[in-house]
């Protein structure tokens, strides 16, 4: 060999170095149906890191479960859709939709549907070049075996942050976005119908402060208005944040206490919020969020 | 021939190094290591950094929060976590200046829904880590 051939060894060896761990590199014929902007008015790290700021939609639906409200498969999506999400647009938005679903279906330990949004969320996530990312075999056996709930909990939400972690490093944030968008619809989608069916003040009062969550995600799908596959989701989200614009968010302020207990910091919190939200605001909310949710999800 | 020898072994040291960098705080299994101190929190992201870095969420009023921080224990430096209010303002971090004392943990009871801001940092510049937030209700 000679000294060429030393350096392009070297060369290849460090570009393949740098690559990544477990991540392949795909060829993405499938930014022609949806395109990331030419020019983004934010970096991709921080388009990275508001998207990282969305509540999960586990936390929302973690709310469900706990107004004691009964498991209803109903509300979900219907996993039959799948088949008909042909563009980039419905397979990511509803990736997210099923994503909700999922920690929902899972909060309430019903294994077998778990199984089944499981097989459909894989679909959609090879569709999307995404599904080396989704451990599917290690959470079939979990939820075949009634594993503990914590892991298949902890192996999905990573599985969905790996994907977006990778999306970002490919400049397919507009896919994260849409994964995002969906996820929090139909989080929305699913506090709104406990919140109707209960009549929770709870319920309604945590749907009303999802106004911080959607200041963030308008955000994000602003950086695509010049993309055309953005258009109506963009209006429908702008439709949804006026409805929020006259529910208030109060804070009173006091200092917060740190103490430590057994090796670690423990601080509680010492300002306190409170939402003002009227039945009539919320209901308008719940109506349009159901209007939104259904024509994300319809084929 | 002394050139080709010494380009062979500076690649071999440099692409040890290169993949050293990536095993320590940008792999599956570091993540895995450092989620297990969640205990009774349940994952909901990762914050991994290996410089000053800020990093925001949307806490929910009435959850309690953990923010762990998993650094690299080969290297010399520590990584402190610092969580600010939604205007900012420093709530806690988990490296005491006074007692020079570094926290494994940062447990949050929440009164208030809002952006917060967990900033992580580094005592020394190779250094690199991970900070999981969990949550409960």
């Amino acid at each position: 060999m000679n000294y060429k051939t030393y350096i392009l060894l070297f060369s290849t060896v460090f570009a393949i170095s740098c690559g990544g761990t477990k991540e392949k590199d795909t060829t993405d014929d499938i930014m022609s149906e949806v395109q990331q902007s030419a020019e983004l008015a934010m970096s991709n790290e921080n388009i990275n890191q508001v998207i990282k700021s969305v509540p999960s939609p586990l936390e929302i639906t973690s709310i469900i479960k706990e107004t004691g409200v009964e498991y209803d498969k109903g509300m979900l999506n219907n996993t039959s859709n799948a088949e008909n999400y042909l563009n980039t647009f419905k397979k990511a938005t509803n990736l997210g939709v099923f994503g909700a679903d999922l920690g929902y279906i899972n909060l309430y330990e019903k294994t077998y549907t778990s199984l089944e949004y499981l097989s459909t969320i894989r679909s959609l996530a090879d569709d999307l070049k995404l599904g080396q990312f989704f451990d599917f075999e290690t959470l079939k056996r979990l939820s075949s075996n009634n594993g503990k709930l914590d892991s298949i909990i902890y192996i999905s939400t990573s599985s969905f942050e790996k994907m977006n972690n990778y999306l970002s490093k490919q400049k397919r944030e507009n896919v994260s976005v849409l994964m995002l968008t969906g996820g929090w619809i139909e989080s929305m989608h699913l506090a709104c119908q406990v919140a109707l069916k209960t009549n929770s003040k709870e319920m309604m009062d945590r749907v009303g402060e999802q106004k911080i969550a959607l200041e963030q995600i308008v955000i994000l799908i602003d950086l695509f208005k010049n993309d055309p596959a953005f258009a109506t989701i963009i209006k429908d989200v702008k439709d949804i944040e006026k409805l929020f614009a006259d529910v208030k968010i109060v804070y009173i302020e006091k200092e917060p206490v740190t103490k430590e207990v057994n090796g670690m910091l423990v601080v509680e919190s010492g300002t306190e919020s409170h939402v003002e939200i009227t039945n009539e605001q919320f209901a308008k909310i719940a109506s349009t969020i159901t209007d939104v949710r259904n024509n994300l999800i319809k084929n | 021939m002394n050139n080709v020898k010494a380009l062979t072994f500076f690649s071999i040291i440099f692409l040890i190094a290169a993949l050293e960098g990536f095993s320590q705080c940008d792999n599956e299994d570091f993540l895995d290591k450092c989620s297990s101190q969640l205990n009774e929190f349940t994952f909901v992201k990762s914050f991994e950094s290996s410089k000053k870095t800020e990093f925001s969420y949307v806490f929910s009023k009435d959850h309690s929060y953990v923010l762990t921080v998993c650094d690299n224990s080969t290297a010399k430096g520590k990584m402190m976590v610092n969580l600010y209010d939604r205007n900012h303002k420093l709530i806690t971090s988990s490296y005491n200046k006074a007692s020079k004392k570094y926290y494994p943990a940062i447990s949050y009871n929440c009164s208030a829904t809002g952006v917060y801001y967990i900033e992580t940092d580094f005592s020394d510049s190779n250094c690199c880590g991970v900070s999981i937030l969990g949550y409960k209700k």
